[in-house]
């Protein structure tokens, strides 16, 4: 950290100036330098610091991101039958204004948005076929096709949620049983990040001041 | 659809963390500020630090050339003593912001207790020659008188030169009993008046106050925070004033208040010399000047202390009653042509010269002790001459303290708790390495016993234990097993009793982690240990 010779007639003495006094023609070079230094670096501590915030930042990103990660994996896991992977509809994002983010099965809130699941009618793709459709349709593509959802977590959210007795002209439609994956998972995982940010935190502040000491 | 958990959101609470982060940063320059003799001021008295021996001989012979200088290095000294004794004190109480916030007041305390004392040196050094002529001229002068070739208004008027040199010596003693007083107290952030009334005799022997049991209690209620859980316990606590009294006395160990005592005693018998001065010329010529004459106390024209003064500031009553006493003997004493010497007369002037003999003898072996600790301390010639360049040693570790700024411990901190300079930081609030620096080397320098942890020896009858029996070095402390105890649990929490101005290591960053459902919300605060990494 620091010695005496680092503030007096040290190293350092001469890079950044030095107070000197004599008395009785004795003479001692003293070197704040140091000291203020150490003062910027404890500045850098402060979360709102440009740098330390967005290296902060990226540290919460990427424990979030593999706390998403986790909770794909585990809702994946207990999905027996999933052939449009409903599971990739846990995403995750990070707060701008705030140290912070989420993770969530919930769609965008933007209206009217597209997502890769939409397909496309066969005909716009192909202008020029006249007639049906020859070519046999895989299973794959029935299964897609048949599923009109603006994107997968419309899946999920039924299964995770749940849904009430149902009837229509036709009939009684029934309910879907609520499964919980997500709750059962999410807050887990996102308590493990936590940690993980807290442990993330510590090493970007020391590696800030240690930034800030070098200099 | 039922209500399920659809989103879990993870928010930081940094708002208490970039507080205490302000906290040390204030601390932090506060800190260069509070000692009252920063870098600038060190370098004003012209030591060469880390010099060859040379260059420290200079020094030294700049010290012994300039009084100022050597002034002014006593009182930095006696500054860095009585801090040190604080932080110690800091260390058994728990209460490092307290004492970090007092700083600036033992500092000036400590300075004025140092002058006092000069003062008082001064006085006796250069009174010596005046005192023994003006005793040697009220003998003559009574004699004359007796043998009849003088008169007694010569007897009366040799007493007064006398009890005005004993009055002068009697306010400087006072004052510096008072100014040492006031300091101590400052140490241990007690007041001083309280302090004075428990030493003063009035609530019994300050032994048996020390010993006195706390016999009130006070429940303590500790909280579980977010997660509930707490309870309460119940704490001793002082009922009344004499309990009162004896737990802050317990502060102080037994050597500083026999030191403080006998420094008190200096000015009781100087007191009871002016008492006896005037009984001598009572019994010479029959009568006093001015009827009554004065026992401890002083009339307009001297300076004195009068019985009323004695009682406000030494508080010892007995003695107040006492020069009450003389006072009122004095007063009534019947104008005789011839001196009159009873049986009874002698025997009182018997108890008050067996009484002056003790007390000085007291005065001399105890002040022994106290001039050992003064001495390796505050005399740069004797300090010089014999001892490994302690000059350069002590002026070089105080300088070191207040330029490293808790640095050095700060290292060991990390190399045992293995927390990073984030960690550092908090230790670095409190300043400790610097009080460490110079307590290790004024330990070095002075002679006596550790059993109090501190630089005052706990055994000058018995063995004298000097450093190098140790083998200690410069980086080095001394503290005893509460102290040890105290200081190792701050360590291992991170926190613990200690009440730092900033504390990082240890602090809690909170994370706020929220469940929420289509309609309803469950949020919880998920609370994280910062900065240690398992």
């Amino acid at each position: 950290m620091g010695r005496l010779s680092d503030y007096i007639n040290g190293a350092g003495a001469g890079r950044r100036g030095t107070a000197t006094s004599s008395v009785d023609g004795i003479k001692v070079e003293v070197n704040n330098a140091l000291i203020d230094q150490h003062r910027r670096a404890m500045a850098r501590l402060l979360v709102t610091d440009p740098d330390t915030r967005k290296r902060l930042k990226a540290a919460i990103r990427q424990e979030i991101k593999n706390a998403r990660t986790k909770t794909m994996a585990d809702v994946h896991n207990s999905l027996d039958n999933d052939p449009r992977k409903a599971y990739r509809a846990v995403k995750y994002s990070v707060y701008k204004q705030v140290l912070g983010g989420n993770e969530s099965i919930l769609s965008s809130r933007k209206a009217g948005a597209r997502y890769m699941l939409i397909r496309p009618r066969k005909l716009d793709e192909n202008p020029n076929q006249r007639g049906g459709n020859r070519i046999p349709r895989s299973d794959r593509t029935i299964a897609l096709d048949t599923y009109f959802g603006k994107d997968r977590g419309f899946v999920l959210r039924f299964l995770n949620s749940g849904t009430a007795e149902r009837t229509s002209k036709y009939g009684n439609r029934g309910s879907i049983k609520a499964r919980h994956i997500f709750a059962n998972s999410a807050p887990g995982r996102m308590s493990a990040a936590a940690e993980a940010i807290s442990r993330a935190f510590a090493e970007e502040f020391e590696a800030a001041y240690n930034e800030e000491m070098k200099q | 659809m039922s209500n399920a958990t659809t989103i879990v959101k993870l928010t930081a609470e940094t708002n208490q963390y970039e507080r205490n982060i302000k906290k040390a940063q204030k601390t932090f320059n506060d800190f260069t500020r509070s000692m009252g003799v920063d870098l600038k001021k060190l370098s004003a008295l012209g030591l060469a630090i880390g010099a060859v021996s040379a260059a420290v001989k200079v020094a030294g012979d700049a010290f012994k050339k300039n009084e100022l200088v050597v002034d002014e290095w006593g009182r930095t000294v006696q500054s860095a003593k009585s801090l040190y004794s604080g932080f110690l004190n800091a260390l058994n109480t728990g209460n490092i912001s307290g004492y970090l916030r007092n700083m600036n007041n033992i500092v000036s305390a400590a300075r004025a207790a140092y002058d006092a004392m000069d003062e008082l040196n001064t006085f006796n050094a250069f009174n010596q020659i005046n005192d023994m002529k003006a005793r040697t001229g009220l003998t003559e002068a009574i004699n004359a008188y007796r043998e009849g070739t003088g008169s007694k208004s010569a007897v009366e008027d040799a007493a007064d030169v006398l009890k005005d040199n004993l009055s002068k010596r009697q306010f400087y003693e006072a004052n510096a009993y008072k100014k040492e007083i006031e300091r101590l107290a400052k140490d241990r952030g007690v007041n001083a008046t309280k302090l004075m009334e428990a030493l003063s005799g009035s609530y019994g022997s300050y032994k048996a106050l020390k010993e006195l049991p706390l016999t009130g209690t006070k429940t303590v209620f500790y909280g579980g925070g977010m997660f509930g859980g707490g309870g309460s316990y119940q704490k001793m606590v002082a009922a009344n004033e004499r309990e009162s009294l004896g737990l802050m006395l317990r502060q102080f160990n037994d050597t500083e208040l026999r030191d403080l005592q006998a420094l008190g005693l200096q000015a009781e018998r100087t007191a009871l010399e002016l008492a006896q001065v005037d009984r001598q010329v009572l019994r010479a010529t029959g009568s006093t000047r001015g009827g009554g004459g004065t026992s401890g106390g002083a009339s307009s024209s001297q300076k004195g202390l009068t019985p009323e003064q004695y009682g406000e500031w030494f508080g010892m009553a007995y003695y107040t009653a006492l020069a009450n006493t003389i006072n009122s003997e004095l007063k009534d004493a019947p104008i005789i042509q011839e001196p009159l010497i009873s049986e009874e007369d002698l025997k009182i002037e018997e108890q008050f010269t067996n009484t002056i003999e003790t007390l000085a003898e007291r005065t001399e072996r105890l002040r022994d002790t106290w001039d050992l600790v003064a001495d390796s301390i505050s005399t740069v010639g004797g300090a010089l001459a014999g001892l490994e360049d302690p000059t350069a040693r002590i002026a070089g570790t105080i300088i070191q303290a207040v330029a490293t700024l808790a640095l050095s411990y700060a290292e060991a901190a990390e190399k045992a708790s293995k927390l990073g300079p984030v960690a550092w930081m908090a230790f670095a609030a409190t300043g400790l390495a610097t009080f460490i620096g110079a307590a290790s080397s004024i330990k070095s320098t002075t002679k006596g016993g550790f059993a109090e942890g501190g630089i005052i020896p706990g055994n000058y009858y018995g063995d004298q234990l000097s450093t190098a029996s140790y083998g200690l070095s410069s980086g080095e402390l001394i503290l005893n097993r509460a102290q040890q105890g105290n200081l190792a649990s701050q360590l291992a929490n991170g926190g613990g009793r200690m009440e730092l101005s900033a504390v990082v290591t240890g602090e809690q960053i909170r994370f706020v982690l929220n469940n929420h459902g289509r309609r309803t919300g469950r949020g919880e605060y998920i609370q994280t240990n910062f900065g240690h990494v398992s």
